[in-house]
Formats: C-alpha cells, sequence, structure tokens
C-alpha cells in the first residue's frame, strides 16, 4: 500500500513539476517515477516478481499518460527494475552507493529511450542533446531520491512496516 | 531421424523469427507518438490526468499569486504600453470591418464556402509538458469532446507553436515545431514588401541557436533580416496566415549546397501556460 501511495505521489509530482519548473535550459528535469523505483525495492520485502510487474504497469501508465510511446517506458521500467533488484542484493544502500546508482540508472534510462526513439522515429543522433538530458536530470533526482527514502523510512518506522534492510 | 530433427530444428528457428519479426512491428507501430490511441489508452490518459490536474490546481493557484505579485512591479510600465496601443485599435478595428465585409462579398460573388484564412478557434490550458524529453510534446486539457481531432494546428497569442498528434476524450498531446520529428514540414512565405513573397518549407529547429530553419527558399533572392514569416495555409493542417517569427540570417547546409534561413520563433516556448487550437473551416 506504501509502494502505491509512493509511486502515485511520484506521478502526480511529476506531471506538476513539468510545468512549473521547464525551461529549455533547466537544470531541474525531473525523472521522479524512475528513481522512485528504486527508492521502493525494500517495500517489496524480496518478492520480486510482485515488483517487477508494478514496475512494468507504472511504466505503462507512464506511456499512456505522458509520452505516448506504448510499452516503450514500461520495458525500459521492467529492465531497470531488473537491475535494481540485482544491485540491492550486492550493495549496501549508504550515502554514497544511492548517489552512484541513481546516476547510473539515469544513464541508463536515457541512452535506452534516447535509441529506441531516434531509431522508430528518425531523429538525428545528437550526443550534446543525450549529454544535456544527462546532466539535466541529475541534481533534481539525486536530491528527490533522498528526501523520499527519508520519507519511507520515517513512515514505516511509525506504521511498524517491516522492510528489507541491506 | 537426423534430418528429420534438422528439419525441425529449422522450422523452430523460422516460427521465431517470424515471431520476433512481428514483435518488432508491432513495438515499432505502438511506440509512434503520433498514432491514434485505443479506446483503453484514451480511458487510462484522461483518468491519470485528471487525477494530476487535481494536485496541480493548488500549487497553480499559489504559483498565479506569485506571478501577480511580480507583475504588480511593471503595471505602470505595461499601462502606458496598453495606452499606446488602444489609440491605434480603433482604426485597425474600422479596417479590419470593412476588409471582411469586402471579403464576404468577393466570397458570395465568387461562390466561395470558406478560405484558408478562417478557423475556429479552442482555448486550452497546458497540463503537463515535455516529461518524456525527446518528443517536445504538451498535453492540453482539451479532447475530441471539445471537437478537437488529430493534426489541428495549436497556436498562443505570439504565434504557431505545433499541431495536435493525439487526442483522448477529454486530453490532447501537441507535438511542438522544436520537435525534431522529421515528418513536420510546414509550408511558409516570407514578407519581403507588402505584396512580394518568398514561399519556403520549415524544416527543423537548431537547439544551438534557438532557431527555425527554413529550406526550399531560391539563392537568388536577397532576404532582409526581420522579414516576417507565416504560414500559407497550402497544408490540410496549418491555416493561412499565422505568424512564425522573424528573420535573423541565413547560411548554407551542411554539404554546401542549399541555403537556409534561420528565423526566431514569435513564440515563447518556454511559457506555454495557455495556447489556442484551431479549426480550420474549410475542413469542416
Amino acid at each position: 500500500m506504501i509502494s502505491f501511495i509512493v509511486l502515485l505521489f511520484s506521478f502526480i509530482l511529476e506531471n506538476s513539476w513539468s510545468l512549473i519548473f521547464y525551461n529549455s535550459s533547466s537544470l531541474f528535469l525531473s525523472l521522479f517515477s524512475l528513481v522512485t523505483i528504486f527508492s521502493i525495492y525494500p517495500l517489496f520485502k524480496n518478492n520480486n516478481k510482485k515488483y517487477l510487474i508494478t514496475s512494468f504497469i507504472y511504466g505503462l501508465i507512464y506511456d499512456i499518460t505522458f509520452t505516448n510511446t506504448l510499452f516503450l517506458n514500461a520495458l525500459v521500467f521492467l529492465f531497470i527494475s531488473f537491475i535494481i533488484s540485482k544491485i540491492y542484493k550486492n550493495f549496501s544502500m549508504n550515502f554514497l552507493n544511492v548517489s552512484i546508482i541513481t546516476i547510473c540508472l539515469i544513464i541508463i534510462y536515457r541512452i535506452i529511450s534516447y535509441f529506441a526513439i531516434i531509431i522508430i522515429n528518425g531523429f538525428n543522433f545528437d550526443w550534446l542533446l543525450l549529454l544535456k538530458s544527462i546532466y539535466s536530470s541529475l541534481i533534481v533526482n539525486v536530491i528527490y531520491i533522498f528526501i523520499l527514502n527519508f520519507i519511507i523510512k520515517h513512515i514505516c518506522l511509525k506504521l511498524n512496516i517491516k522492510i528489507t534492510k541491506y | 531421424m537426423y534430418k528429420k530433427k534438422k528439419l525441425e530444428k529449422k522450422y523452430i528457428f523460422i516460427i521465431i523469427g517470424f515471431i520476433i519479426a512481428l514483435i518488432t512491428i508491432f513495438v515499432i507501430s505502438v511506440i509512434k507518438t503520433d498514432r491514434k490511441l485505443n479506446p483503453f489508452e484514451k480511458v487510462v490518459k484522461d483518468a491519470a490526468l485528471t487525477v494530476g490536474s487535481v494536485f496541480y490546481k493548488p500549487v497553480q493557484f499559489f504559483q498565479n499569486k506569485i506571478n501577480e505579485n511580480k507583475e504588480k512591479n511593471n503595471i505602470y510600465k505595461k499601462y502606458k504600453d496598453l495606452e499606446e496601443k488602444y489609440k491605434s485599435i480603433s482604426f485597425n478595428e474600422a479596417r479590419i470591418n470593412e476588409l471582411e465585409k469586402e471579403l464576404d462579398d468577393l466570397k458570395k460573388i465568387l461562390e466561395i464556402k470558406d478560405t484558408l484564412v478562417e478557423y475556429d478557434k479552442i482555448n486550452a490550458t497546458t497540463v503537463n509538458r515535455n516529461i518524456g524529453y525527446w518528443d517536445d510534446l504538451i498535453t492540453i486539457d482539451k479532447g475530441t469532446s471539445s471537437g478537437i481531432n488529430k493534426d489541428m494546428a495549436v497556436i498562443t497569442s505570439e504565434g504557431l507553436i505545433g499541431k495536435v498528434v493525439n487526442a483522448s476524450y477529454f486530453y490532447s498531446s501537441v507535438r511542438l515545431l522544436t520537435s525534431d520529428e522529421l515528418g513536420q514540414k510546414v509550408s511558409i512565405k516570407i514578407h519581403l514588401t507588402e505584396d512580394r513573397y518568398v514561399y519556403g518549407l520549415l524544416s527543423g529547429y537548431d537547439n544551438n541557436t534557438n532557431c527555425f530553419l527554413i529550406e526550399g527558399v531560391s539563392e537568388n533572392v536577397e532576404i532582409p533580416e526581420g522579414s516576417i514569416v507565416t504560414t500559407t495555409g497550402m497544408s490540410n493542417i496549418f491555416p493561412a496566415g499565422i505568424l512564425i517569427g522573424k528573420v535573423s540570417g541565413s547560411k548554407k547546409d551542411n554539404f554546401d549546397l542549399t541555403m537556409l534561413i534561420e528565423v526566431i520563433p514569435s513564440s515563447n516556448f518556454d511559457d506555454l501556460n495557455f495556447v489556442t487550437v484551431l479549426k480550420r473551416k474549410s475542413d469542416v
């Protein structure tokens, strides 16, 4: 239930953020939905199947609502959540690791989605555009994941909900 | 026996290849952003965006209050500017009325139902902006229930900004002219003097200079900086006479073959909170 609320919150926030802080040269591009997938993994208590299905459906809704690219984000979210499930088993989640992993996930997401879009729509490949899309998304999303992790931890403590610790 | 097994293996590879090809075709067709939405997508999109809009309302309220406060500082300067403009409005209104009457009379004589410049306006508010990043899409809060359909032109008070790529019942996606999508070429004309034009095609947007690029313009014509660029209406999408921008310069393309005209957009693409969808009367 908490994971559902967190996903819904990030979804709504991403929608509003795009209007409030949009600027073509902005350094605060949001990928809240993507980083939320990383944040909510402990709430699934090692139930990988449920986690992957949730990520896929979430990606599908993201596709339909925001990008109109049916299945693209669903498949990318599924792939990224698979990576996340492996990462959680092999790394401890401290400040530095969370930052590095979030940055890596953003880079993976941007590269896959950009290549998919240029192959399908026939866009011209532009290194600078790809680079800009990556560095513009880093600051705000790394801050967001720390805030989200902090909130999730406190809610779970208050409500006595057990989460998987790594 | 061995030959039979080998044959079966071959069939399995063919079937797998066929399935992969089918999946690829399916994925490519559904990833395209300008396809028609199916009823399931329309319902999900409407529901999700309605929830998003409800939560955005209080944020919008505070955002408007902040903007109002900022505007208050400039209020006297704006008043003076508007006062200047107001003086010329009455003169222009009278002229427009006269021209409209003349146009109606000519249409009656020539038995023309509608011209390329006529359109109905549908005002809309933007509910999200370019979340997918690559497509330069905005979503507006009017859909098929308000009469919006695919390929309708979208403008702001400053000029043309894009076209509708798909619509659900209550929301529509608009692809901006700044998008990299190759299929979106707009027929334009550059106003050299009051009755002399040069025609061309708006073919793309340069992210480095923030200018539109126009191709297909004859190299023999000298185009002065500041010339106004508008749509020609020679397509099924954009009505005639919609402002696009002003010429800022020209350059050769990457292969040094054709001349590209650079145009500064008249619309501010960073501020698209309120837009207007144009429904061409000649399409009705």
